[in-house]
Formats: structure tokens, C-alpha cells, sequence
């Protein structure tokens, strides 16, 4: 059985013995022919199998943290709705970013499409205007003739 | 070790907790997981008493940081990660990273299952369950820190390497490097050292 200081199966070997990656035909092998490997995989087999005791956690210290999320969970219900509520966790930064620009821009193209259409004003506030540009002509013309009375 | 789909209801127990204020959630996550955390914090600080209370402040921890945790991630990983950096406080304010147990014992090699006094036994091979817990207790303890914490994580909770690597924030291959060295000095110390009477009595009164 061969020995090396520094095999390049040990991360495999490790994996593989806590039952984090399937032991292949090919890793069995190497496991047969190198001593350390050998060596190393039963171990943490060994280790892997160990039921190593759980103390039991004081009921104290349990009902405590529960009273702590609790007190927390109520807090956090009376604290004012931060801008934060109004973006839930599942969609990503980016996705919010997106629909935040697509908002701007629609709403942008909107505005600009409003602005080059010229609506036509409803006929009695035409009506009104003219009458004032109407008066206006009037006062001019009479302001006219008095100047050129003046001259003469 | 828990299976993906039980990894996901984790985190949809943790997510139910935070957005609606469901204290039954919370209360499934915490009998879940405060056996194997407080075993880990045991096992790590050496001392019933700051193990009880880091238990304490790590799930306050993860009650009042509840906005940091990522439905993507794993709830465990980001459990372990507070875990693990309340240790490590700890054991900075103590001004050391590991305690040493000095070995008072003297080596009795009668304690041979066989009375051989030859000590080229592997003891996850020669001792029985419970002896070896004892000699695991002791050993692990002597560890140096970067070693301990990937072997202790390891044993104490129902993580897997990936995770470990993540919650430490080192690659994979380093966790693993780490748990090799980690099982080689508990074994070259057995080699060694032998067991102690004193781990024979840690055997026979342990649970």
C-alpha cells in the first residue's frame, strides 16, 4: 500500500466519508492503495457513526429566547411602514431597479406625447379669448387715431 | 445531516417568522437547532456557563439581525456564522484562543483493552464508543483554534463541509485540509499519550 504525504484524493476521501459525495469505483480503489487515504476515510467513517451527546438546553434559557421574538416580533409590528415593507425580499435588487427605470420611462414618453398633441380648447373659453384680443385691438386702434390727431 | 428540502423549510420557517410575527415558526426553528448549537458552544468555549449564555445572545443576535438573513442562503449556515463569531469574541476578551487542559494525568498503559503497552493503536479504532467521546472531549480541546473550530462545527452540528467553508469564510479545500490535520493530531496524540485514567472515568460516567 502506497503512502504519500499530500494526495490529491484527500478532499474526495474526506467527502466521501461523511457522506457528502458518492464513493466511486475509482475512489474504492485509491482507498485500497494508499495507506493514509486507507487510513483517513475509516476514521471519519468511524467518526461520522459517533452519537456524540446533545445536553439538553435549560427550559430557562429556551422560554427566554422565545419571550425575546416575541417582544421583538411586536416591536417590530409597531414600528412605522418603512419604504423597506414596500419591497418584498423575493425580487431581487436588480428586478426592482428595472421596473423602478421602466416606470420613469413610460411615464417620460407619456408626458412628451402629451405635450405635442395640441388639444383644441372647448369653444366657449375660444369664445372668451377672442373677445378679450378683440377689446384689446380696440384700445389700440383708439389710442392710434388720438396720436394721430395729436400730429395734425 | 438535514436533507435540501428540509435546509429550504428552514429558511421559509425563519421568513414566516420575520414577515408575519409567527412565534410557532420561531419556536420550530429553536427546538431544532438549540440542541446542536448549544453543544457546539460547549464544545468550543469549554464552560457550561458562557456556553448558556452565548446561546442566549446568539439566537437575540439572530432575532434582532433577522433583516440581514437572505432567503437564498441556508438559515443554518447563517446561524452557525452568528455562532461562530460570538465564539470568537469571547475568546478574544479572554486573551486566548484556546485553553490549554495541562496533563496532570500520568499515562497508565494497563488501560490497553489487550494490556499490551504498545502504543500504536488508532483510536477510532481500539475504543469503544464512549471511550472515545472522552478521548475526543479531551484531545479536541488542544487543538490549535483553526483546526478546532472546523473539527467541532463539524461534529457538533449537522453541517456540511460547504457550509463549514462558508460560515468560516475560507475555501472548501482549506476546511478539509483542516479536518485531516485536525484528525491526525487526535490520532498521532493517542499514538503518544494513550488514554489516561481519567478519560477511562469520563467513559464510564458519561451518558
Amino acid at each position: 500500500m502506497s503512502s504519500s504525504q499530500d494526495c490529491t484524493w484527500r478532499g474526495r476521501v474526506i467527502l466521501a466519508a461523511s457522506g457528502e459525495e458518492p464513493i466511486t469505483n475509482e475512489l474504492r480503489n485509491h482507498v485500497a492503495e494508499c495507506a493514509d487515504c486507507h487510513r483517513l476515510y475509516f476514521d471519519l467513517q468511524r467518526l461520522a457513526e459517533l452519537r456524540i451527546p446533545t445536553p439538553p438546553v435549560p427550559e430557562e434559557i429556551h422560554q427566554r429566547i422565545l419571550r425575546a421574538a416575541r417582544e421583538e416580533s411586536l416591536a417590530r409590528q409597531r414600528k412605522p411602514i418603512s419604504l423597506r415593507a414596500w419591497f418584498p425580499r423575493s425580487i431581487p435588487r436588480m428586478a426592482w431597479a428595472a421596473i423602478f427605470l421602466a416606470a420613469v420611462g413610460i411615464g417620460t414618453w407619456q408626458y412628451i406625447r402629451s405635450e405635442s398633441q395640441i388639444t383644441p380648447l372647448p369653444t366657449e373659453e375660444m369664445d372668451y379669448g377672442l373677445a378679450i384680443v378683440e377689446m384689446d385691438l380696440q384700445v389700440l386702434e383708439s389710442e392710434i387715431e388720438l396720436s394721430l390727431l395729436d400730429m395734425t | 445531516m438535514s436533507t435540501a428540502k428540509e435546509k429550504q423549510e428552514h429558511g421559509r420557517l425563519f421568513c414566516r417568522y420575520r414577515e408575519r410575527g409567527d412565534i410557532e415558526a420561531f419556536e420550530r426553528l429553536l427546538r431544532e437547532f438549540e440542541g446542536p448549537l448549544y453543544s457546539y458552544l460547549l464544545r468550543f468555549l469549554r464552560n457550561p456557563t458562557e456556553a448558556e449564555d452565548a446561546l442566549q445572545e446568539v439566537w437575540l443576535k439572530a432575532i434582532r439581525r433577522a433583516e440581514s438573513y437572505r432567503e437564498r442562503g441556508q438559515f443554518s449556515s447563517w446561524l452557525y456564522r452568528i455562532a461562530h463569531n460570538h465564539c470568537l469574541d469571547i475568546l478574544r476578551r479572554r486573551g486566548k484562543l484556546v485553553e490549554m487542559e495541562p496533563e496532570t494525568e500520568q499515562r497508565d498503559t494497563s488501560v490497553w483493552p489487550d494490556g499490551s503497552s504498545e502504543l500504536t493503536k488508532d483510536p477510532f479504532e481500539v475504543l469503544e464508543e464512549r471511550e472515545l467521546l472522552a478521548y475526543l472531549d479531551r484531545e479536541v480541546a488542544k487543538l490549535p483554534p483553526a483546526l478546532q473550530e472546523v473539527f467541532v462545527l463539524r461534529t457538533s452540528s449537522e453541517l456540511s463541509f460547504r457550509e463549514i467553508s462558508e460560515i468560516l469564510g475560507c475555501p472548501l479545500g482549506t476546511v478539509l485540509g483542516r479536518m485531516h490535520q485536525a484528525t491526525i493530531k487526535i490520532r498521532t496524540r493517542f499514538k503518544a499519550t494513550g488514554l489516561t485514567p481519567a478519560d477511562k472515568k469520563r467513559a464510564m460516567t458519561s451518558v
